[in-house]
């Protein structure tokens, strides 16, 4: 899968969780989302996309704090 | 049990009961039944020719009168209700006089033409001159009469033969009562009195051909063309459609191996005996000639393809699933069942892929529909599954419909839905577009249309609830006793920003604010409020928030747990629910449980006998883009044609021209078939057995009525490539699988097929709490325990028009098209839509030159294609429609990439285009073109052996 289109879902995610007023929360449920719904590959690409910081779309700031949580 | 007779008029629900004496026999009805049913209820039929139980009485043939003591004259006992103490009777030497009289004059003026006509021995008619004892008709044919009457042929269904009419308006009747059309009516008056279809042919009026007229018929007047052709039935099985998520009951009529007729079941749960042109008349393709009944193979898709054995065929498939994992390992292989096949087929296609394949690589046509519909009703209702039954409907004050279109969609429920609005429910319309229900369905008329534009749903759902807690006009008892009030608050607190307003949002929805206000008012003010919602909710980048948003706004107004109310998605294939209530997702197993709930896989482990995955596999679009990426290289289709209906064509193409193995089960060669190296020919829903589950939640059984052409159901052919895969199956009956099924899934737990064929139909959950199903769900708290409320920030697509497209294109269906059109496109469904076409405003074309039935190429970020332009007001400006039945449309070929942010679910209704007036087809379409003409070619010299 590219990796832009891996970041986009990532980011689709963590705009819907960060609508929450409780930050902890939002990012629990960006992290919780990604590991019930993505395939342990897909967890993993994106974990190097964020380590290698290899990613040519903005990754946002949820999405990088959920990645602790995976 | 089930009971076929007919009662004459309709059963009555009234709490009240009456007694009374009927021919020396006492019967106690509910109030309001009438004389007639009362009768017939004893056992004693009072001759009738102008009464049918589906029908209002109308008291107009004057064959049913009866003597009342007490009362002078002889009243129809169709139009006078049973009253306490009331004394009847329906035969004596005056009545028999009387209806002997009233038969003479019918039989005067009809031809007695009954050993040569259709429906000999199957005519009401020819019943009544029996049962009345007619032997003479002393008026002969010299008078002025109707037998030389013109028959109406251009129905490609049914023949209208007026000579054969007694003007008994059953048809009329049903035309409004049943279906809600009003394309008939009875012109002129006394002797010149006629059916007639608006002074048009059958074809050219407002006649939607569901059947309602025939059905209706007591004489050969209205006939199936099929039963013209061939004669009679002489058996039939009940069985269930397999077109939309209504999910209808039909009797099939068999003559021997062939069928004649499919009638609408009036016992059925879902569709009380009403049907639409597809399931009534639009089952030819299960014979069409296109059906391909032999296995074939071929190494590369530029091959010709090889008929072989079913033996060399599943071996074949069975060796390269295998050599293809070994190659590039356990997870590089998946499958995707479809909503067209059944429960037991959906499940055992799941089954094969955890416990075959080893991994989770399994998903479902639903997708690319209602995904969003699982994620955001489990979230917040705690169940993947609409809150009610269809007849819930008939106790709604106000109908919320969304991004559905009922009448062309789900049309037997559409009629369903407008027999409550002509009763004087109100309706909302949240709908880009203008449907019929907006203004064009007869006697109806929404009381708000809320024409937004694609692609903000959210943001009126907002403004809907901003009015509602703003206002307050919420329930707050019923939040407090059922909902989880922290995120009640939060919600609320949300809803109520000033960002939320309708006057805030009306630039971004172009929904005037007042408008916004007043149906807010109106929905949390009536005493019922239902909202129906259909893929103009799911298909979009935010459908899973749109969705928590309408749950929201019920639990808000108190609008789950009871009759009328409550959270309705119309499912858009047959067995839309079924599928995903089997597992059918990557990421749960059957019941709607997560793959790492270790109990749960447990549970299956021990059933199944093999170690399971306990991570999610990939969704259709992650096989897709791992496809391309060269890391899955295997494929297992079974009924679903995503070349056709899935988003980005040439990004499908690409993916399934990139894998080693692509084997397809279907009837025909699809859109996807091309694309592939192994065909396995599937079996139509009447050659199986099995169960499909309905949008309402409703099991329903499939029997088998005929021979699969291919030797095999499709619970077989998968179970025989399971085998050969070396996981065993050993299943003889689908009831087999049907019962694993209940032991594995709570929710199913007490569903047999015995019982499902004993009582017609259960509504999940089944199970010994619910021991009969369970028509309206959450009734006295939610699946969940406390119903919990979601934030939905309203999140702009990224998919934006601009200068080089400026305008919206969405997408939609037709009344007698289905999905891909793979059915219907093989039957006379086509002459009334045998191409897509483009629907601009006048304005948008206008400014583009384009003219009526010009051809318009339409550009966007994804592709480009060509079709015939309809110019039309039912779309604003600035937004095109179409449909995408015909695959030279290439409807998809320029929808993006675009999906929901929780489920993947594709933003088919949001593709930002440009539209011009061209004179060619587009290169899409011509390199479609060769490429499918040769795939065709190549199936044309299968019997070439290489």
């Amino acid at each position: 899968m590219e990796n832009k289109q891996l970041v986009i879902m990532a980011n689709q995610i963590a705009s819907f969780f960060m609508a929450y007023p409780d930050e902890n929360e939002g990012i629990q449920g960006v992290a919780n989302h990604i590991e019930k719904f993505w395939s342990p590959k897909m967890r993993k690409q994106l974990m190097e996309i964020i380590n290698n910081n290899d990613s040519q779309t903005e990754i946002l700031e949820y999405v990088l704090k959920a990645s602790k949580h995976f | 049990m089930d009971d076929t007779r007919d009662f004459g008029t309709p059963k009555k629900d009234s709490l009240e009961s009456v007694n009374l004496t009927i021919d020396g026999k006492k019967v106690t009805v509910p109030k309001g039944t009438s004389v007639m049913r009362a009768a017939s209820e004893l056992g004693s039929s009072i001759p009738k020719l102008c009464a049918t139980d589906s029908l209002e009485p109308f008291g107009s043939c004057r064959l049913c009168l009866v003597e009342i003591e007490g009362r002078r004259g002889y009243p129809a006992s169709c139009t006078t209700p049973a009253e306490e103490g009331m004394v009847v009777s329906t035969q004596t030497s005056k009545l028999a006089d009387i209806r002997k009289g009233v038969m003479e004059l019918y039989i005067s003026d009809h031809p007695l033409d009954c050993l040569t006509c259709s429906t000999n021995g199957d005519c009401e008619l020819q019943d009544m001159a029996g049962a009345v004892g007619l032997r003479e008709v002393r008026y002969g044919y010299e008078g002025k009469n109707h037998l030389d009457s013109k028959k109406d042929e251009s129905n490609p269904y049914f023949t209208f033969d007026p000579s054969k009419c007694i003007v008994c308006s059953r048809c009329v009747r049903a035309c409004e009562e049943t279906q809600g059309t009003f394309a008939l009516t009875i012109d002129a008056r006394g002797f010149d009195s006629k059916v007639s279809a608006g002074n048009k042919n059958f074809f050219d009026s407002e006649c939607v051909s569901c059947g309602a007229c025939v059905q209706a018929c007591p004489t050969a007047t209205l006939m199936e063309n099929s039963i013209i052709k061939s004669g009679v039935p002489e058996k039939s099985v009940t069985t269930t459609c397999a077109y939309c998520g209504v999910g209808c009951s039909f009797n099939a009529e068999m003559k021997g191996e062939e069928l004649v007729r499919m009638t609408p079941n009036k016992n059925g749960g879902a569709n009380h005996g009403h049907s639409c042109v597809k399931g009534r008349f639009a089952w030819g393709y299960t014979t069409h000639k296109d059906r391909i009944t032999t296995p074939m193979i071929r190494k590369s898709i530029h091959d010709p393809w090889q008929e072989v054995s079913w033996d060399e065929a599943i071996n074949y498939a069975a060796k390269e699933i295998t050599r293809i994992q070994k190659k590039y390992g356990t997870d590089s292989v998946g499958a995707i069942n479809s909503s067209r096949c059944t429960n037991e087929e959906t499940y055992l296609v799941q089954k094969l892929v955890r416990a075959g394949f080893g991994n989770n690589n399994i998903d479902t046509c639903a997708r690319v529909c209602h995904s969003p519909t699982g994620y955001g009703l489990k979230q917040t209702l705690g169940e993947s599954a609409g809150t009610q039954n269809f007849d819930s409907v008939m106790k709604s004050d106000v109908i919320m419909v969304i991004g559905a279109n009922p009448t062309d969609g789900h049309p037997v429920f559409g009629s369903q839905m407008k027999k409550r609005l002509r009763q004087g429910a109100k309706l909302i319309v949240v709908d880009p577009r203008e449907i019929d229900l907006v203004n064009k369905s007869p006697h109806i008329r929404a009381d708000y249309h809320l024409k937004l534009k694609p692609g903000t749903n959210v943001a009126i759902i907002n403004s809907l609830a901003h009015v509602i807690i703003t206002e307050k006009l919420m329930d707050e008892e019923y939040v407090k006793e059922r909902c989880e009030l922290d995120s009640f608050k939060i919600w609320s607190d949300f809803v109520s920003l000033e960002k939320n307003s309708p006057e805030s949002l009306e630039l971004e929805t172009g929904v005037p604010a007042k408008l916004v206000r007043e149906a807010a008012r109106l929905f949390a003010t009536e005493n019922n409020g239902s909202i129906y919602y259909g893929l103009g909710v799911t298909e979009h980048s935010q459908g899973s928030t749109m969705v928590m948003g309408i749950a929201n706004l019920a639990m808000a107004t108190a609008n789950i747990g009871r009759e009328g109310v409550g959270v309705n998605p119309l499912r858009g294939q047959n067995n839309v629910q079924g599928s995903c209530d089997m597992g059918s997702f990557p990421h749960e197993f059957p019941g709607y449980r997560h793959v790492s709930d270790k109990e749960t896989r447990k549970l299956f482990e021990d059933t199944w006998g093999v170690k399971l995955q306990g991570e999610p596999g990939l969704r259709i679009p992650n096989m897709l883009d791992s496809a391309i990426d060269g890391s899955f290289k295997g494929l297992y289709c079974q009924g679903e044609d995503i070349a056709q209906s899935d988003p980005n064509t040439q990004h499908v193409t690409h993916a399934l021209e990139s894998m080693e193995c692509v084997i397809v089960q279907d009837l025909f060669l699809n859109e996807t078939a091309m694309y592939a190296h192994v065909f396995l020919p599937g079996s139509s829903f009447l050659e199986k057995s099995g169960t499909f589950t309905n949008a309402e939640r409703r099991i329903s059984p499939v029997n088998r009525v005929m021979t699969p052409k291919n030797g095999y159901e499709d619970w077989e052919v998968t179970q025989l490539l399971s085998n050969a895969l070396g996981y065993k199956m050993n299943y003889s009956h689908a009831a087999e699988i049907l019962d694993e099924i209940a032991l594995l899934t709570p929710t199913f737990k007490n569903v047999t097929f015995d019982k499902l064929n004993q009582v017609g139909s259960i509504q999940w959950p089944c199970n010994d709490e619910h021991p009969d199903g369970t028509p309206t769900m959450h009734i006295d708290q939610f699946v969940r325990g406390k119903g919990k409320f979601f934030i939905t920030e309203y999140i702009p697509t990224t998919e934006k028009v601009n200068k080089r497209f400026p305008l919206i294109l969405t997408t939609g269906r037709i009344l007698s098209q289905y999905n891909v059109g793979a059915q219907t496109r093989r039957t006379e469904n086509n002459k009334w839509h045998d191409e897509d076409l483009i629907e601009v405003h006048p304005h948008d074309a206008e400014e583009r030159g384009i003219n009526e039935g010009d051809w318009v190429g339409i550009n966007s970020r994804a592709g480009e294609t060509v079709l015939r332009c309809k110019i039309t007001e039912r779309v604003q400006p600035g937004v095109v429609y179409t449909t995408f039945h015909h695959p030279f449309s290439g409807a998809n070929v320029i929808t993006t990439d675009n999906s929901d942010w929780a489920t993947n679910c594709p933003e088919f209704k949001v593709t930002a285009v440009q539209v011009s007036k061209v004179t060619q087809a587009s290169s899409w379409q011509e390199k479609y073109k060769s490429f499918s003409e040769e795939q065709i070619s190549f199936v044309d010299s299968k019997k070439i052996k290489v």
